[in-house]
Parts: structure tokens; sequence; C-alpha cells
């Protein structure tokens, strides 16, 4: 018995050795999935897939199911079913022709890091999942945000032309050009697009009738940098939907009031921003219920515009026109993800974003922090367009339905199903949670399709085509494919050799998504029988039309030459 | 039209007094007028958004009767122009729900019968607002008290 032990412990000691040697890496399992650490980071495990090094001279490993191979000796295997990941390793130890074992640690997407210089006193971009978003998208010139406020200083470098000679602010087509496009004074005098506004080359002044919307109240300028600020163009703050370095979001400014909103220039701007190509409308402000405002949100709502609007500071219930059932109704929330205590809560709520401590743009090209629903609602604003800048299609309540299903309950709020409240649990604190910039952004995505032949011959290659792609892309094929060339919106393949036909696939890995096109390599069997109705209970000959099927076998087979003798074909694919 | 009692009260002499007492009236004291000596435009500056040694100061009420004191929120060399000796300075800033929120009146008030003091602010509440948190700033200059009596903050 003793001996027995002693020949057990230098067996485990000689298989640590040989593990030791033959793989370095480390995992664990958590809550039943294996992950590795690097570099402080945690990593899945891929348990499906196995990387082996083989010995000098092995080639082949007939006993293992083969799903890769390169010419310097790796080999991706399939990990079987019925054995876990740990003990599949551990049989590999012991097999001879193995000199290295490697997991296949699942690694992740770089998130997009803007240079801008005010970035990181922008706390509230973690909370809500910008910089996860922005490796999808950080918006598209082609979506329009009215911002009915205070007014903008399109002259701010961060929002307007600065050194970087592009700008965020939406200049209307159907007017022309002011001479100097710093000075509104400079206009034709013409209203060229016939809309009752003059020279409304950068938005409208409906307070004085002017088409400069430039003022000295700040207010409208933050709300515009935290949508669209330039982003990643070294300066100042990272508007949430502000580009690349290059046109983001446009912002259509309107002033509707100076030192306050006037609600009887509201429902003007509503309809002008909605005319002017608008797909959301952002407020930051609450007025006295009116029924011109209602039903100029109706004619935004029915031109399938969203309108975005705080829900006040007094800590009371939610006030106009964020009470407009219409309206997507935005309150505060702290850095601690809880309600911030000046925010307007109840019934009327719909979502949270963070409002104490925002950091954007100001007047005289400066930045500012300043605290309020205010500067909620615009980061609101920015995820739907966000989301219409990956998928244009959506209509206003699906862009609504995608930010209210896909916010965070966070905060330890007791979210419930309630009545009215159909897309997920709710709170009269926190109305659906935190909006969720990727999430929703995800969520509005486009599924990714390959396209291309289901069969695959030795000769021509074969093109596949991936349509509506998210950032870069990932391709793999079957083992018995090689790849000839690939690039983010296509891939040619042809078979490893003319031997190694059957069931294979294309498969491209993504962001977050993955999407895979089966495929048959080589001569596909030929359908066995023809099904077919003869006579219905009647003499072949009886009936002048008859219908005949070739059953499909998932070979790639999808197109037949039909022949038929004594008769003749009317229609046959 | 809201009210908001912001704490900084300490009474001097703790007696009951009904309302219908005549002796409970607050009488109206009035500030100095601002003569040419004081810098208003100076004092303007110390009690904005642009003292950030005001912004870092979670008090609504500050009383100001000597330089040393006033050396909590300011420490530039221009000369206020204000006699500590003869007046002292009110002054400070308090949040509203909206920056469209404005202050419509502001007064001290003294109570004969127990020398009590208030400050009164009453704040006209936008009903037509922009939804930022707001701060509002004010200062005034009062003959100095012989006893630096404490005063209440009323905000309505």
């Amino acid at each position: 018995m003793k001996k027995c032990l002693t020949f057990l412990l230098i067996l485990l000691t000689l298989k640590s050795f040989s593990q030791n040697t033959k793989i370095n890496q480390k995992i664990e399992k958590v809550n039943e999935k294996y992950i590795t650490k690097y570099n402080g980071e945690l990593y899945d495990i891929d348990t499906k897939i196995i990387t082996l090094k083989l010995q000098k001279g092995e080639n082949l490993i007939d006993e293992y199911k083969v799903v890769r191979k390169n010419k310097l000796g790796f080999v991706d295997i399939l990990v079987p079913e019925n054995i876990s990941i740990e003990n599949f390793v551990n049989i590999l130890f012991l097999d001879s022709k193995i000199e290295k074992i490697e997991y296949n640690v699942i690694g992740k997407y770089i998130d997009f890091i803007p240079n801008d210089t005010e970035r990181t006193l922008q706390w509230y971009l973690t909370n809500i999942r910008a910089y996860q978003a922005w490796d999808i998208t950080i918006g598209s010139p082609s979506v329009v945000v009215g911002v009915l406020d205070s007014g903008t200083d399109w002259s701010h470098s961060d929002l307007g032309l600065g050194n970087d000679n592009y700008q965020n602010i939406l200049l209307n087509s159907g007017e022309d050009i002011w001479n100097d496009p710093n000075d509104p004074s400079t206009g034709n005098g013409i209203d060229d697009d016939n809309n009752g506004l003059i020279d409304d080359w950068k938005g409208w002044n409906y307070a004085n009738n002017s088409n400069d919307v430039r003022t000295p109240n700040a207010h409208g300028t933050l709300v515009a940098g935290i949508v669209s600020a330039k982003s990643n163009n070294s300066i100042g703050i990272s508007g949430l939907a502000g580009g690349n370095n290059a046109d983001g979001v446009n912002i259509l400014p309107y002033c509707i009031g100076v030192n306050a909103p006037i609600g009887a220039l509201i429902d003007d701007a509503i309809i002008d921003a909605v005319d002017n190509g608008a797909r959301v409308i952002q407020m930051s402000l609450n007025v006295p219920p009116s029924s011109a405002i209602d039903i100029s949100i109706q004619y935004a709502i029915d031109n399938n515009v969203i309108v975005i609007c705080a829900s006040g500071n007094a800590g009371t219930a939610v006030q106009y026109p964020a009470s407009n059932n219409n309206v997507i109704s935005v309150g505060g929330t702290d850095q601690n993800d809880l309600r911030a205590n000046f925010s307007n809560f109840g019934n009327n709520l719909d979502i949270v974003a963070p409002g104490v401590g925002i950091r954007s743009t100001n007047l005289m090209n400066t930045y500012a922090t300043q605290d309020g629903t205010s500067f909620a609602a615009p980061q609101v604003s920015a995820v739907a367009a966000l989301i219409l800048s990956v998928n244009p299609n959506l209509t206003a309540q699906q862009v609504r339905n995608i930010i209210e299903s896909t916010a965070q309950k966070v905060g330890g709020y007791a979210y419930t199903n309630t009545s009215g409240r159909p897309n997920g649990t709710w709170d009269d604190e926190m109305g659906y949670g935190l909006v969720d910039a990727f999430a929703a952004v995800q969520a509005a995505m486009p599924q990714p399709v390959i396209t291309g032949a289901s069969l695959v011959c030795t000769s021509p290659n074969q093109t596949y085509t991936l349509t509506n792609a998210v950032g870069s892309v990932t391709w793999q094929v079957s083992n018995n494919l090689q790849i000839i060339s690939s690039s983010n919106t296509n891939i040619t393949v042809s078979p490893i050799s003319v031997y190694s036909g059957g069931a294979g696939f294309v498969k491209a890995i993504m962001a977050g998504t993955t999407v895979q096109k089966d495929v048959w390599i080589g001569i596909p069997s030929v359908p066995s029988s023809i099904l077919g109705f003869c006579c219905n209970g009647k003499e072949f000959g009886s009936e002048s039309i008859y219908e005949f099927t070739v059953r499909a076998n998932n070979q790639g087979v999808n197109q037949f030459n039909w022949l038929v003798a004594g008769g003749t074909i009317l229609e046959g694919q | 039209m809201k009210t908001l009692i912001l704490t900084l009260y300490i009474s001097t002499l703790l007696l009951n007094c009904s309302n219908s007492d005549d002796s409970c009236e607050w009488k109206l004291i009035e500030p100095v007028f601002i003569s040419n000596d004081i810098n208003g435009d100076l004092i303007n500056d110390i009690f904005s958004e642009n003292n950030d040694k005001l912004n870092d100061i979670d008090r609504n009420l500050l009383i100001i009767n000597n330089e040393q004191e006033l050396s909590e929120i300011y420490d530039g060399e221009n000369n206020l122009g204000i006699n500590f000796e003869k007046y002292f300075l009110i002054g400070g800033k308090f949040q509203t729900s909206s920056i469209s929120n404005e202050i419509l009146n502001e007064a001290l008030f003294k109570r004969d019968y127990n020398s009590t003091y208030k400050y009164e602010i009453t704040v006209k509440q936008c009903s037509e607002c922009f939804t930022a948190i707001g701060n509002l700033y004010y200062w005034k200059i009062y003959t100095s008290m012989l006893n630096n009596e404490n005063i209440e903050l009323t905000i309505k």
C-alpha cells in the first residue's frame, strides 16, 4: 500500500512537472465560466477549442477533432462535449506528441478613448457606458438634434469651426451661406428656403427674431456640448455623439428665451426643427402646460421625431413638458447612481442620466461644470442620436423602446413590473433606470449577414460579403476551407483540397456579435427522390398541371434543371 | 410660492412671543447707502460665481465684521472701501432649482423685544425655467450692531 502511494506521488509530481513545461496559463472557474488573468485584467477562456503545438515531426492527431492547423505545427482541436476543458487538458498532458498546450483566451476590443483634454472630468461617460458604445459609433452627421434652449455659441471651437476646420452645427442647406461664416449679418437678406426665417443658416433665435443664436446665457451651449461637442479633436470635452475628429451628430440650435424659456416660442421651434430634419428634439426646460406645445410635440411624434425633456429640479413631480406622455422625461443621478436629491420623479419619469457635476462647453471658448436635470436630458438625446446613427430606419417609438428597455437597473431601487410601463421594470425615482449608451446602440444595430453561395467548389474561389458589419471583423472558416483574401466586408475562400469536402462554415466575429454562414464544400449528394402528387385519385393524364418537388438536403444545392418526357415545363426552379 | 427656511439661527433670547403681540413685529433695518468710497464692482465680483473661495464654502449667509473674516472669501489686494469699525457686510449664495430664478427682494429685520434678527430673501420662482441648478448671490452693507448679533436667513 505504501509503495502504491509513493508511486502515485511520483506520478503526480511528474505530471505536475510535465504540465508546467507544456502550459504557461493558469485558469480558474468562476460562476460556471473559466477565466484567466493577464496584466491585471480578467479574460474568458474558450471552452470549445484548445490549441496544441505538436512535437517536431508530428503532423496528425487522429484521436482529436482538428478544427485548424498551420504549417508551423500549431493545431486547434475541439474539446469533446462530454468532458470539461480542465479534464481534457489533463489527458493532453499525457500525450507525448504534444509539445505545448494553450488555452484560447477570448480577447477584448479596446474601448475608444478620445484624446479630448477635459474628458477625464466627464465622469458620467463611464456610468452610461459611452466608451463601449463608441466602439460601435460616435455619431453620424446625418442625424440632427434640435436643441431648444437659451441659444448655442456656435463660435465655440469645440462645437463650431475651430482649428480643425469642421463643425457639429447644422448648416441649413436651403439657405445661402453667409459671406463671413462667423457673422450672421452677412447673409444675403433673403429667405432662400421660404420658411419665413431670413438667413437661418445656423439655427434661429426666436427670442429676438434673428439668425444669431448666440446669447449671454451659457445654458444652451452646455447642453449642446454634452450632445455633440467635437470628440477626439485634442481639445475640450468629448461630446457623446461628437464624431471621431470629424463631423459628428449635427446640432440645430434654437434660442427660445435668453434668461428663461418662453412657452409661446417653443411650439414654433419644435415645428421648425421637425421641418428642418431633426430626428431628436432636446429640451432642458419647464413651462406651464400648453395645448400649442402639446400639438407641436404630437407633430414631432407623427413625423418620427423623438422628443426628450428634463424632469425638473424641484424634487417634486415631473414638470411639463417632460410630463407629456409623448416625451421621454429624464431625471438626474449622482456619481453613485442614486437619484440626485433635486431631481423630479414620480409617475411621469421615464429614465435617468447623470445630472451632478457635468462638464461641458461654456461661453467664451471655455468649459464649466454644472448640476441639474438640464444636463441629464442631453445625454439621453445623444444616446437617441447614436441609436439613429447605427440604424436610421428605426421609428421614434422603436428608439424610445430601445432606450427604456436597455436601461441599467442601478442604485438598489425597487424596480418592479408596473402597469403602463411595457419596457421592463420601473421605479418612480429612477424610471426604467440609468441610460446605457452601449446596450442601446447594440440593440439598435441591424443584424449583420453573410451572403454568398451555399456551395464551394474547387474552382472558382467563392467570395462572401458581410453586410451591416460592426467595427473591425475577424474571419474564421472551417478546417476544410482556406482564406484566399479578406477585408472588413468580404472574404474569398477555397477548399483546402479536393478531398476535404463536406459541411463547413464562414464566420465573421465582430464586437459583441458573431455571424456564420453554413456552406457545403465539394460535390453534394444528389437528392434521391422527387416528390409529387399524381392524379389526386384520378389516372395520370387526367389533370393538365402537375407539381413536383425535390427535397432539399442542406448541401448547398438549391437550383435544379428539370427535364420531362412527354410534357411541357410551365415553371421550374 | 415655496418657503425654504435655512438654519443659521441662534436667537439671543429664548422668549415666547405671540403673533398678536405688537412687540413681535419685525422692523426693517435700512442698509447703508452705497457711497463712492465703497468698491461695489469688487464686492459684486466677490459674491459671484467667479469667486472660487466663496464657491468652496457651504454656507448661505456670511456676516463679515472685519478684514480677518473677509479673508475667508477674499484674499485680493484691493480694498472694499468698507470701514469695518462702522459697518458690516452681509452676503452669501444659495442654490435654486433653476437658473431662471431671481432675487425679488431682500431685507434685514429686527424684532425689538428679544433682539432677534432675520435676513429675508424673496425669490421670484420662474414658471418658465431652464432646468439647471442655479446659484443666487447677494450682499448688503449695514451699520455695525453693538453685540454682533446672530442673524437668521429666510428664503421665500
